[in-house]
């Protein structure tokens, strides 16, 4: 099975799964996601369902809480 | 008279052309700004709609006296008083995605500065594809855990200070220990990344 490297841990995913189905699987009901993916930073209002995971991608998220 | 003379000319030449962003004028914002000022900081923008309340003054930087007035100008005056030499280009607005890439253009770094979470994502979303370097700050309220306010590097472009935990809610209130290390922390790498320090 392939894997991404979820905030440097492998996590397998389902070839082909994309980046909204694999957050709502793994992350289900967590709002305020900074995501970076490869380097990229997105965020839940990027089209997420049309990133297709691969191999060895890296991905981190970051959860935004109110206060400041 | 200038307000930081323990200075390099190299390290003022940068910290008087540098430009920064703040985005919202509360705990975090005014504290960023008192601290980037004192640094040496000269140029910003920011963007902030609120009035001083009562309930701000446990942890931003404003007087009792100032209640009521609007964040934008108290803050220019309070700020003011540290420095004379200041350019402030401070907006009584609410930012949105469609006015943040316009209102922060020019500058060099942006501080995220919001008191809301939705907010917060919003402001690192529209300037995703900008090239500007965001400081963000996430986890915060609460008192104590000291050591879990951290600065996450996200990529060399996006830097998110606080423990990501700790929301405020009923039981949790933001108070002005730990929103000021999370504060601190934001000026603190705006000013590394201005003079190329180690973060």
């Amino acid at each position: 099975m392939p894997k991404v490297i979820l905030n440097g841990k492998e996590t397998e995913f389902a070839e082909g799964e994309n980046l909204q189905s694999f957050l709502r699987s793994r992350k289900p009901g967590v709002k305020n996601l900074i995501i970076e993916w490869n380097g990229k930073i997105l965020t839940e209002k990027d089209p997420l369902e049309t990133f297709t995971l691969k191999d060895g991608d890296t991905l981190n998220l970051f959860s935004m809480v109110g206060g400041g | 008279m200038e307000v930081n003379p323990y200075l390099t000319s190299a390290q003022k030449s940068i910290l008087e052309q540098a430009k920064i962003g703040v985005a919202g004028l509360g705990g975090l914002g005014s504290n960023v700004l008192c601290h980037l000022v004192r640094a040496g900081i000269r140029r910003f923008a920011a963007a902030d709609f609120d009035v001083v309340s009562a309930s701000n003054l446990n942890r931003q930087f404003f007087f009792a006296d100032q209640i009521g007035m609007k964040k934008t100008e108290a803050l220019a005056a309070n700020l003011r008083r540290i420095s004379r030499r200041l350019e402030l280009d401070f907006h009584d607005l609410k930012l949105t995605e469609e006015n943040i890439p316009e209102l922060f253009a020019d500058c060099d770094i942006v501080v995220e500065a919001f008191d809301k979470a939705e907010a917060k994502t919003m402001l690192i979303g529209a300037l995703a594809e900008s090239g500007i370097p965001v400081v963000a700050a996430s986890g915060l309220a609460g008192f104590g855990k000291s050591n879990d306010i951290r600065l996450h590097q996200v990529n060399p472009r996006l830097y998110i200070t606080g423990d990501l935990t700790s929301g405020i809610s009923p039981e949790l209130a933001p108070a002005s220990p730990r929103v000021g290390i999370a504060a601190a922390m934001e000026a603190n790498t705006v000013i590394a990344l201005l003079l190329g320090e180690e973060l």
